[in-house]
């Protein structure tokens, strides 16, 4: 479902393209919509379907529920860390689509943005790896296949 | 760059995510149970990888002489990295929702589909 969206607004961009070849103001509309909407729609399905499953996890903890609050808590991390690094560079298409930065704020705001979007791989590694350092060691503690969890996070 | 600290600043995070991912994609490799959520985070680590090696390598190459496969190769690895998180996201979802679900499957074909996705965003 979200890969049919992306898709959908590059059809909408095809679209604009099409009919506005001509025309500057279409041309950059098609530009913003190839740009920023993929991006912001991969974005909010991101953020929309960690919560939908932190919500399932929350109605199963009775399946084993030390091991159920730590993926809970790992889903929020990796949530929080893609609105964090992603939202920015995100939220920075967006605005030029609308505002005429000058030359430096926006060499500025391109580089912040920029350097948050790189360090998302550190921080998404870091979860994994501070999660799985501790689930390694010790032996799982429910290996009832009933554990939603246990093959997934 | 003009100063030291500005090249670090540019540099620091990259590298960051280089070790990081580097570290990540070794012990996949050496871990033998290999399971869905591994193999979901490898493939966003490996994409993290380039594009914060191709940041390091134009920060390295004032010249830009690759700057047109370098912006192509930047704007693919970043729409990849967002669709495949967002996959993540769907298949974390479904995996939780779909008592029959089949992994190796879903997996195969979502990642088919975020590389073309991401082909066509990035073209």
């Amino acid at each position: 479902m979200p890969l049919f969206c992306i898709v959908i607004t590059l059809y909408c961009q095809n679209f604009l393209f099409y009919f506005s070849w001509d025309s500057n103001a279409g041309q950059s509309l098609a530009a913003f919509i190839s740009l920023f909407l993929p991006l912001a729609l991969s974005l909010i399905f991101t953020v929309f379907f960690y919560m939908k499953s932190i919500l399932i996890l929350r109605s199963q903890q009775e399946y084993n529920l030390k091991s159920t609050k730590s993926y809970i808590r790992s889903l929020t991390f990796y949530s929080f860390v893609q609105l964090i690094t992603y939202g920015p560079l995100i939220t920075y298409l967006f605005l030029c689509g609308f505002v005429d930065f000058d030359d430096k704020v926006s060499i500025t705001m391109a580089e912040i943005t920029e350097n948050l979007a790189s360090i998302s791989g550190f921080f998404s590694a870091m979860i994994f790896l501070c999660q799985n350092s501790s689930n390694y060691k010790k032996p799982l503690i429910n290996e009832n296949d009933n554990d939603l969890t246990q093959d997934m996070i | 760059m003009d100063s030291l600290p500005d090249f670090l600043l540019a540099t620091t995070p990259p590298s960051l995510t280089c070790i990081a991912c580097i570290i990540l994609i070794i012990q996949y490799i050496r871990y033998p149970k290999k399971n869905l959520g591994f193999s979901l985070i490898t493939i966003l680590a490996v994409s993290d990888l380039i594009y914060a090696s191709n940041t390091l390598v134009s920060i390295f190459d004032p010249t830009q002489s690759l700057i047109k496969i370098s912006l192509a190769v930047m704007f693919f690895s970043i729409y990849f990295s967002i669709a495949w998180a967002s996959a993540i996201a769907f298949l974390v979802y479904q995996s939780l929702a779909d008592k029959n679900f089949d992994s190796k499957k879903q997996l195969t074909r979502t990642l088919i589909s975020v590389f073309f996705t991401a082909c066509l965003c990035s073209a």
